[in-house]
């Protein structure tokens, strides 16, 4: 028996759906099956550029505090995840446009979205540990035709306690949300989190989904998203990942009607020891599709970078447009980055590209700026921002947008007293 | 859109043009199927090696013994029955190896001919040394004594290994050790012949070097070692062919290429890779596994790969540079075509381990009928290649839709002050190309074939002279019967 | 030497040519005149035979022959040249040796024996020094990173090298500065002889008065609305189209 089974059947009662049956069953044979497969290993290429320590050092600490009703301030259109549990106000029930179910209390109609037998979910070690150790989550669906805006906090006030969290987002026909998921707790040290979100977007609809993440250093995340899209839906992301000592993060997208399109956009800062795992992928399964992959990364110190991005054409997916772009600045001499921009086409009427540079900040234009009067770390400064820009601009969402600039210039001059070159 | 008679017409003529595909009619000589210490002792005896050459295939056979086949390319083949294979086949009489032509056999000299490779020295093209390697055999070498006033040794490896084992046991190995992996292991094992080439110092080898292999008996594994060391200061241009006839069975052609370039050397390394890629229904056909890799060991030293591959049932090679002298350079330029049902992945991997190191990556892949095409490649900066850089351009074009073409790339920085940079891109051919061709009076056929060369020119234009405009026609052959 | 008979053809259900016809003899000239979305272009690629069109009916005879079967390089060895109005790039393929395949695919359709290498070689030299073209320029990839004067150019070169007897220049002014306009319409005129005929599609008059047409015809919404000389375009240009009509 494995770390795993053992922590399981210690902790089943607090698990979620722990009284459901296809759930435990479901549970039991993925058990089985991490106990066939061994833990994952360097040797699996979809391992290969994994911080295993992280991955395979599984815990299972659930905060016992209960919450109290009514005692955060949010707006209607604000929910909390406090300790791993949601938190829903009245005033967010007010909210007539968002619908929000408990997820175990919805078990019954979201069973799909657990079996993985379908193949456009995703189906590896960090979604079977997040199913089996599932604490809390909300099925949320938008109301046809409405447009709408919803900020999830995730938020701490306990140390070392983990969060397994799922959430079904459904975004209804002609719709529109836009969705920020805001990790900001600075303050609580050595949470780990596991968090899945799947996203449907139906027939016209659209989702703007903003992931700004600042955890403390000391914390840990496994994120990953899955997006199925719908005929002309339109899935715009932007993961903006500035904190945790070691971050895993995949974004999945599945273009399933015609028309549709899918960006994945991402910024990423690393200082300190930090590990920055980046994932994308877009399947296109039908035709006249687009899809954008856009990952700029900045390094510093002794961090590790990795972006893997794909796009995978299926032969039916004729007029489709790819795009790839993966830019990584490395500032010390210590930093470092891997990328794999994958391509995997299998249809032949399809524009599909990508580019790749890695290196550190040009010399040529430090200079220049150098010469109109500018600090040398002033100069860095702007560069930065600037390399940041192009990924920055294809988020629609101003409010959001201030809160990431704001954050990056913390960044940049919590820096202040060392050079990037 | 192509016309759909011409389409017909081509796919009727595709299938009977594989013209290297006929067999010769010779008696061969191989002892039984399968490996094993025995068979390993038969090789060695064959060749009359000594006791340490003997000595370093069985180590080999011991660790490939323990390895696993590798299986994480997504290549789709039966399992290969390692102990139904024959490990050696050489044409009768070669008990040692002929001193002059007129001792070969007639029907070997006529094979060569039909396949544009004369081996009398007069006939050949001009500047262009050729060894040729027949099953598992060396038959002739030619102009060896020219290069041997050079001091140039241009040898099979397996005289090499009797005449110059100082310099074999100094190098054998070094760039593919034995245990580096599971057809590394294999070939070190059984390998049967191959080109052994020295250069010595400052000299720069006044003409082509080449060799021919030729897969002609049945249910025969070709497993050829090739060892080019050039020395300081100078340099040397290679290029290997390959031919094998058609058969309904498919042949495993495990190669181990080892380059070694000195300070301030060069070594140009082509391949013109023709294998019988098996008929218009997959079957039949060479599993080309291969294992190439150059050292750039001196600084300033140079290694470069240019291949075009439109042969073989399946390609699954990587010819890689280890960049460790500083200003190094190493380079790869690959046409790759697959049709039918062929399978490739290919591309390189360029390890920058020395200061100011560059590499230089084109790669070319088309795709039709039901074939898979994949460039796989890997990038890396150590620690301490700092100032080094790397272009890679990776462009795939595809033709019909029941075929596919890959990247995947793998770039690892460990160093800030080194430049990455990638591009790739697939596309198909636009229909205004076509259109404009076609306009101009060329057929569908020629179009595509005009177009495809433009695509692949970066590549085709790095080969030596004599081989490039074969290459161009080779292009335009391979895919025939694939317009549509 | 081309007979275009009531011809009718369409695009995704919309007419383009309507009942088009068009009678052009041995050494002339014709101009054919309209405003944009009149069915130019649609007029070229329907002769040449390019796909995405659906003719309804009518029938095209150049040299005696129904080329309706004919594959667009069949046409185009038949003696059908078309200098495109945006000629696409060809990365990576020099114009020596597509030229040579043009010239020799033809002959060998002719059961005629390949050109000589040395004499094509003086031919591109020779028209290219007359047609301003670098040396330089003929290294190059065809039509690739070539300015619009340039791209002219060199579709003047090849309709030189390929001589063939019936012309169409599509737009061939468009994008070209008055120096870059004499020199390709010299080099259009050179090549007019009795036996061969062309076609000059254009949207201004300013073209007519260096390569002069014997026969000018307006072409509004898909059918020819009025015929004449020189000076039908002339008047053109002083009226416009919408008074002319």
């Amino acid at each position: 028996m494995n770390q795993i089974s053992n922590l399981y059947q210690k902790n089943e009662k607090f698990i979620l759906g722990s009284n459901n049956e296809w759930l435990t069953n479901l549970r039991n044979k993925i058990l089985e099956k991490i106990d066939d497969l061994g833990p994952p290993s360097k040797k699996n290429e979809i391992w290969k550029y994994s911080n295993l320590s992280h991955i395979n050092d599984t815990r299972y600490e659930p905060s016992n505090e209960i919450l109290k009703e009514n005692e955060t301030l949010n707006e209607e259109n604000e929910i909390d995840y406090i300790n791993g549990k949601y938190h829903i106000t009245e005033k967010n029930k007010k909210n007539l446009n968002i619908n929000f179910k408990d997820l175990g209390e919805s078990l019954i109609d979201l069973k799909n979205f657990f079996y993985n037998e379908n193949e456009t979910q995703l189906n590896d070690f960090v979604i079977d540990i997040n199913t089996i150790f599932l604490s809390d989550g909300l099925y949320i669906s938008t109301k046809e035709n409405k447009e709408n805006y919803l900020i999830i906090n995730y938020k701490n006030n306990l140390d070392y306690i983990t969060n397994y969290l799922r959430n079904i987002i459904k975004i209804n026909k002609n719709s529109k949300l836009t969705l920020v998921e805001n990790f900001n707790y600075e303050k609580s040290e050595n949470n780990d989190l596991n968090i899945y979100n799947n996203f449907i977007l139906e027939k016209d609809s659209e989702l703007e989904h903003i992931i700004i993440q600042n955890l403390n250093l000391t914390s840990r995340l496994l994120y990953s998203s899955h997006a199925i899209c719908e005929t002309n839906s339109k899935f715009n992301q932007l993961s903006c990942q500035l904190g945790s000592i070691s971050a895993k993060n995949r974004h999945l997208s599945n273009l399933i009607g015609i028309n549709s399109q899918a960006n994945h956009n991402g910024i990423y800062f690393g200082k300190n020891k930090q590990y920055i795992d980046n994932k994308t992928k877009v399947t296109h399964k039908s035709e006249n599709c687009q899809s954008n992959q856009i990952y700029k990364g900045i390094l510093n110190e002794e961090s590790c970078g990795v972006y893997l991005s794909n796009t995978l054409v299926e032969s039916q997916a004729q007029k489709t447009n790819g795009y790839q772009l993966s830019r990584g600045l490395l500032l010390s001499d210590k930093s470092k980055l891997y990328n794999k921009p994958q391509l995997k086409i299998y249809a032949d009427d399809v524009k599909c590209s990508h580019g790749s540079t890695i290196g550190a900040l040009d010399n040529n234009q430090l200079y220049y700026l150098q010469s109109r009067g500018l600090s040398e770390k002033d100069s860095q400064k702007l560069l930065i921002k600037a390399f940041c820009k192009d990924v920055l601009k294809n988020i629609n969402d101003k409010e959001s947008l201030k809160k990431i600039e704001l954050q990056i210039d913390k960044w940049l001059n919590k820096k202040n007293d060392k050079q990037y070159s | 859109m192509p016309n759909l008679n011409t389409l017909n017409n081509i796919k009727k003529i595709s299938s009977e043009k594989y013209k290297d595909g006929f067999v010769t009619d010779l008696e061969s000589e191989r002892p039984k199927k399968g490996l094993s210490e025995e068979i390993i002792k038969f090789i060695s005896n064959k060749k009359n090696e000594p006791e340490w050459m003997l000595n370093w295939r069985l180590k080999a056979y011991e660790v490939w013994k323990n390895m696993k086949e590798p299986d994480w390319s997504e290549l789709n083949y039966d399992k290969i029955d390692y102990q139904d294979i024959y490990y050696f086949s050489a044409p009768k009489g070669f008990e040692s190896k002929p001193k002059s032509l007129d001792e070969i056999d007639p029907k070997l000299i006529e094979t060569y001919n039909k396949l544009g490779i004369p081996l009398k020295e007069q006939k050949i093209l001009a500047g262009v040394a050729v060894d040729a390697v027949f099953d598992s055999v060396s038959v002739a070498t030619t102009y060896r004594e020219k290069l041997s006033k050079l001091g140039i040794i241009f040898c099979p490896i397996s005289e090499a290994i009797i005449k110059h084992p100082d310099l074999i046991k100094k190098y054998l190995g070094t760039v593919i050790p034995t245990t580096d992996h599971y057809f590394a292991a294999l070939n070190s094992a059984v390998f049967t012949d191959g080109s052994f080439v020295y250069v010595p110092e400052g000299v720069k080898c006044p003409m082509e070097l080449s060799t021919y292999f030729r897969i002609n008996a049945e249910e025969t594994g070709q497993f050829e070692r090739t060892l080019i060391i050039a020395d300081k200061g100078s340099y040397v241009s290679y290029l290997e062919g390959c031919t094998a006839p058609k058969r309904d069975s498919n042949q495993l052609h495990a190669a181990n290429v080892e380059l070694i370039a000195m300070e301030d050397a060069e070594i140009k390394y082509s391949t013109v890779q023709n294998w019988y890629p098996g008929d218009e229904n997959g079957k039949g056909g060479i599993y080309n596994f291969v294992t190439k890799r150059g050292i750039c060991k001196g600084n300033n030293s140079k290694i470069s790969w240019t291949q075009v591959e439109t042969g073989s049932a399946i390609t699954w090679k990587y010819p890689s540079c280890i960049l460790k002298g500083d200003n190094s350079i190493g380079e790869f330029y690959s046409v790759a075509i697959t049709n039918n049902f062929q399978q490739a992945d290919t591309g390189t991997k360029m390890i920058h381990l020395g200061k100011n190191t560059k590499s230089k990556i084109i790669s070319k892949g088309i795709s039709s009928g039901k074939s898979q095409n994949t460039y796989r490649g890997l990038v890396r900066f150590s620690k301490n290649s700092s100032n080094s850089r790397n272009y890679t351009q990776c462009d795939s074009l595809l033709i019909g839709n029941k075929c596919g073409a890959h990247t995947i790339p793998y770039i690892e920085s460990n160093n800030n002050s080194s430049v990455a940079e990638h591009e790739a891109s697939t596309s198909k051919i636009s229909e205004d190309q076509l259109y404009y061709c076609q306009q101009r009076g060329l057929t569908n056929e020629e179009a595509v074939s005009i177009i495809v060369n433009g695509f692949c020119k970066q590549v085709l234009q790095n080969l030596p002279m004599e081989f490039a405009v074969e290459a161009q026609q080779l292009v335009g052959i391979s895919l025939e019967g694939s317009v549509g | 030497m081309l007979e275009i008979k009531d011809l009718t053809v369409s695009v995704e259900d919309k007419i383009i040519l309507n009942n088009f016809s068009l009678k052009i003899n041995q050494g002339e000239v014709h101009a054919i005149m309209g405003p944009n979305g009149s069915g130019k272009s649609t007029l070229s690629n329907v002769l040449c035979g390019k796909d995405n069109y659906k003719i309804k009916k009518g029938e095209i005879i150049f040299k005696e022959k129904n080329i309706f079967e004919l594959s667009i390089d069949e046409r185009a060895k038949l003696g059908l040249f078309l200098a495109f109005q945006y000629p696409v790039e060809l990365p990576g393929v020099s114009i020596t040796p597509f030229l040579k395949t043009a010239i020799n695919s033809k002959l060998k359709s002719l059961g005629k024996k390949e050109i000589d290498s040395l004499e094509f070689a003086k031919k591109v030299r020779e028209a290219s020094e007359y047609l301003g073209i670098s040396k330089e320029m003929l290294k190059r990839s065809v039509n690739e990173g070539f300015s619009g004067g340039e791209k002219k150019r060199y579709e003047v070169l090849q309709m030189t090298l390929l001589n063939p007897d019936l012309t169409i220049l599509d737009e061939t002014d468009s994008g070209l500065d008055i120096d870059a306009l004499k020199t390709v319409s010299k080099g259009v005129n050179r090549l007019k002889r009795k036996d061969n005929s062309i076609v000059v599609i254009t949207h201004y008059q300013r073209l007519l008065d260096y390569i002069i047409p014997d026969f000018v015809h307006i072409l509004v919404a898909g059918k020819i609305v009025r015929s004449g000389d020189k000076n039908l375009a002339l008047e053109l240009e002083k009226k416009g189209y919408e008074n002319i009509i």
